[in-house]
């Protein structure tokens, strides 16, 4: 450094950019670290990619398995059931990421208005403690409630209506019962960018609008809603990129693992990880995970180009 | 400014990159040095023993530094906290009789595959690995993990292939031996593990050999007395196969299956027979009168539990002489039976070998050990049991009985494994409730099982990566329903699921299967 600093000494215009660089050095030494941990974590197992298209073999190595075309994706076709495992993957995200909005939006505002310090903090954490729970945990609690024997919901109808419904054995419930598990639990997490967002608008709009005689649904409608625009929109483009993954946890251990179930609640994840269990064949995992990501990718940049169609300003590039 | 600011991260970034790459392709190399290492050490050490290649002494070198074999034992994180006492004796013996000692490495058995494939791409320490459990010989054989055995089994391992002799043909992949079993007496057949104080008690006559109109009738006697007759659970195997004789390819079935293995080698789709669409009538049969628990699905008890709680009756299981002994309760006693006669396959032998890592330093060092414990009783129930005295102690007015009982090693903190087997079982200490007539039981029982006609052979699945992973994943959800009888019509259940089945592609892989069994048979 020093020896460079030296050698750009001369020149006027390099030297400006000597003082320059040194003036942002510990920025840039600040943000090292992270951009490190990008690099490392995000970057450099690209190069993994190529496992996708190759007969891996762990004697050989990543670099000398032979190459197979894109025989390892044959597999996530070859299911009779594949285009049923598309549509719950796809349909499940789709109707999740606009629910989630509008119940996280909706739980931001109204966690926003509640003036008490202490009970606010209270409701936020109790919104959110679902979210910190392991799925299994929560597949007993779905158990406790739905189980033909002694669930709380089973034996509560059975008392009103003398019929016991097998809940475990009927699909027909569970798309229901799955987004109504995903929002409970994901509320909490979904919602704290939106409050944070919400903490950041000037209270003197409101001020102005109460003074005008504005009610407070219309302060929602035509001030906070617009402003929390461009968080809004950036959710929705980022959730875009998740679209043809699921969460496994959910999908697999909350429906405890019934067959019957499958057609509701088969995704592409519980699919290859039912496919290949026995199998531990990298390629195809790695075959899936590449089409969950192009599609995440393609979804992504389209829904960017949408809203940039819409409003320039809101698009995230 | 900003540019060249990005240039410069870029180049930094591009030359960690490179360097990470260099990582990356020097591994390789480096990985496969050791295993050209030993083939010339085993190439120095060959021509010092042809002159006296009987004797074991002069095959062994005594004047150089002990080596130090690397092998592992696979459980289930058991803590094994006796290890070092274990390895001392052992290398008591070791470096008397091969100049070597020995580093037990314990192993989860569910990271059997990874870890020992990663540490051989990862060019580790690894000399005498298992396959069979969850990461089958074939498998490393075609991970490039197994170093085959034959040459060094002429030379320095005649004990070993002796006591293996009678089933050799199972540890050769395309005629060449990769590992040696830890079962040579595998005969194996399906059956029933019950009650046998209830039984006494009701008058329900369990025997050999029984009819499913036999074991309908004993469930009924138990429906009357309130208990369930047995459980299935949310299972996705081929439970028929525990009350049969099949000689199974792939872990349900999912190559194929030889109905009748000792007199036929035809291969076929056992979710298309008769039998199977009988069995699962009989399911829903049990299931419809209440013979099976209702909420069997998703009740998530296990079997055994249910079996030693006295919550169900009997329970399906693989029969073998000492199968009874998993099976045992303190609260009554326990009788088996089995459902076919005892069948001596492929799949029993591979079910847990030991072979030597491709990238082994000293390949001669591992046979030497290999051999010893076939040979040697001492090493043999070292590496079974532990420590005499210390993790188990022998029952007094028997011969070879020994238990954990009554040691430090009765919660298994000591030393144990419950999926290793290492040497010949009829030379070993016999783990008690088993008795003294164990190991005639044995022999008895694998003299009088007959032979698969496919024995010798396992199916090379290689070339249906795809067809496999369809396959299981319509096994995993077609199959539990059936196997529960939990299905309004069976005849529409097992037709759908013989469709989905095909549609996955079974047909070409049993096809392919009977191909490369016919090839082999013609041998």
């Amino acid at each position: 450094m020093a020896s460079e600093k030296k050698n750009t000494s001369p020149t006027g215009n390099k030297k400006s950019f000597g003082a320059a660089f040194l003036h942002w050095l510990p920025f840039y030494l600040m943000g090292a670290p992270g951009l490190i941990y990008i690099f490392i974590n995000n970057y450099m197992p690209l190069a993994g990619l190529q496992i996708a298209f190759k007969n891996f073999n762990y004697a050989k190595g990543m670099w000398d398995s032979p190459w197979i075309g894109f025989k390892n994706f044959e597999f996530l076709f070859k299911s009779k059931d594949a285009f049923i495992i598309i549509r719950n993957t796809l349909l499940y995200n789709i109707a999740w990421i606009f629910i989630g909005m509008v119940i996280g939006v909706g739980a931001a505002i109204l966690l926003n208005e509640v003036n008490n310090k202490i009970a606010k903090k209270f409701y936020q954490t109790a919104i959110l403690l679902p979210y910190l729970m392991s799925m299994v945990v929560i597949a007993y609690l779905v158990y406790a409630y739905l189980s033909p024997s002694s669930g709380l919901i089973t034996k509560g109808l059975e008392h009103l209506t003398g019929n016991t419904i097998q809940f475990y054995q009927q699909p027909k419930f569970w798309p229901f019962i799955l987004t109504f598990v995903h929002e409970w639990r994901g509320i909490g997490f979904g919602m704290i960018l939106y409050l944070s967002s919400l903490l950041g608008i000037d209270p003197g709009y409101y001020e102005a609008a109460s003074l005008d005689g504005a009610t407070k649904w219309q302060q929602i409608r035509l001030i906070t809603i617009p402003l929390l625009k461009p968080t809004i929109l950036m959710l929705l483009i980022l959730n875009m990129g998740q679209i043809f993954r699921s969460d496994f946890g959910l999908f697999y251990q909350v429906p405890m693992m019934q067959s019957p179930l499958f057609p509701v609640t088969q995704t592409i994840d519980t699919y290859v990880y039912r496919a290949l269990m026995q199998l531990n064949n990298v390629g195809m995992s790695a075959a899936a995970s590449f089409i969950q990501s192009v599609v995440g990718f393609i979804f992504i940049v389209t829904a960017n180009k949408i809203v940039s169609k819409l409003d320039e300003n809101s698009s995230l590039f | 400014m900003k540019k060249k600011l990005i240039s410069m991260v870029l180049v930094g970034a591009m030359s960690t990159m490179m360097l990470a790459g260099c990582g990356g392709k020097t591994e390789a190399p480096a990985a496969s040095a050791p295993a050209a290492g030993a083939e010339t050490a085993a190439e120095e050490a060959a021509p010092a023993e042809e002159g006296a290649p009987a004797a074991e002494a002069s095959v062994i070198n005594f004047d150089e530094d002990p080596y130090e074999i690397a092998i592992t034992l696979i459980g289930l994180n058991e803590s094994n906290n006796d290890l070092d006492k274990v390895e001392e004796e052992l290398n008591k013996i070791t470096l008397e009789k091969i100049n070597a000692t020995v580093d037990i490495q314990p192993l989860f058995i569910g990271d059997m595959g990874t870890t020992t494939t990663m540490g051989i791409a990862g060019g580790e320490k690894m000399d005498i690995v298992t396959v069979g459990l969850v990461y089958s010989m074939s498998n490393a054989v075609s991970d490039g993990v197994l170093l085959p055995l034959d040459d060094l089994l002429a030379e320095r391992g005649q004990a070993a292939a002796a006591v293996t002799a009678d089933v050799a043909e199972a540890q050769k992949i395309n005629g060449v031996t990769y590992a040696l079993t830890g079962y040579p007496y595998s005969a194996m057949t399906g059956g029933f593990a019950y009650n046998k104080t209830l039984a006494e008690e009701w008058g329900i006559d369990m025997h050999d050999y029984m009819t499913w109109d036999e074991l309908t009738e004993a469930a009924k006697i138990c429906k009357e007395h309130g208990i369930y007759f047995t459980k299935y659970g949310n299972s996705s195997q081929l439970n028929l196969k525990f009350e049969s004789g099949f000689d199974v390819f792939g872990a349900s079935g999912d190559y194929g299956v030889i109905l009748d293995p000792a007199n036929s080698s035809t291969i076929e789709n056992v979710y298309a027979s008769d039998i199977f669409e009988k069995f699962c009538e009989r399911q829903k049969d049990w299931f419809d009168n209440g013979y099976l628990p209702a909420d069997q699905m998703t009740d998530s008890t296990s079997v055994q539990q249910l079996f030693a709680n006295q919550q169900v009756f009997c329970t399906s299981t693989a029969y073998t002489p000492d199968q009874i002994a998993v099976w045992l309760s303190p609260d009554f006693e326990t009788g088996i039976i089995k459902m076919a006669d005892g069948i001596t396959m492929t799949g029993g032998v591979v079910e847990m070998m030991l072979g030597i890592a491709a990238t082994s330093e000293r390949p001669d060092k591992c046979m030497d050990l290999l051999n010893l414990i076939y040979s040697d009783r001492d090493v043999a129930n070292l590496l079974n049991y532990g420590v005499e005295g210390l993790d188990y102690a022998r029952v007094e007015g028997t011969e070879n009985v020994i238990t954990y009982e009554g040691t430090p090693n009765a919660d298994h903190s000591g030393y144990y494994t419950s999926f290793s087997h290492f040497g010949d079982p009829t030379m070993r200490y016999v783990l008690a409730p088993l008795t003294d007539s164990y190991i005639d039981d044995l022999k008895a029982f694998n003299e009088e099982a007959k032979r698969s006609k496919a024995f010798g052979y396992s199916f090379n699945a290689e070339m249906y990566p795809t067809e496999a992973a369809a396959i299981s994943a319509v096994l995993q959800e077609k199959l539990p329903m059936l196997n529960a009888g939990q299905i309004s019509d069976v005849k529409a259940g097992v037709d759908d699921l013989v469709a989905s089945l095909e549609q996955a592609g079974i047909n070409d892989v049993i096809a392919g299967n009977q191909e490369q069994l016919d090839a082999y048979l013609a041998q």
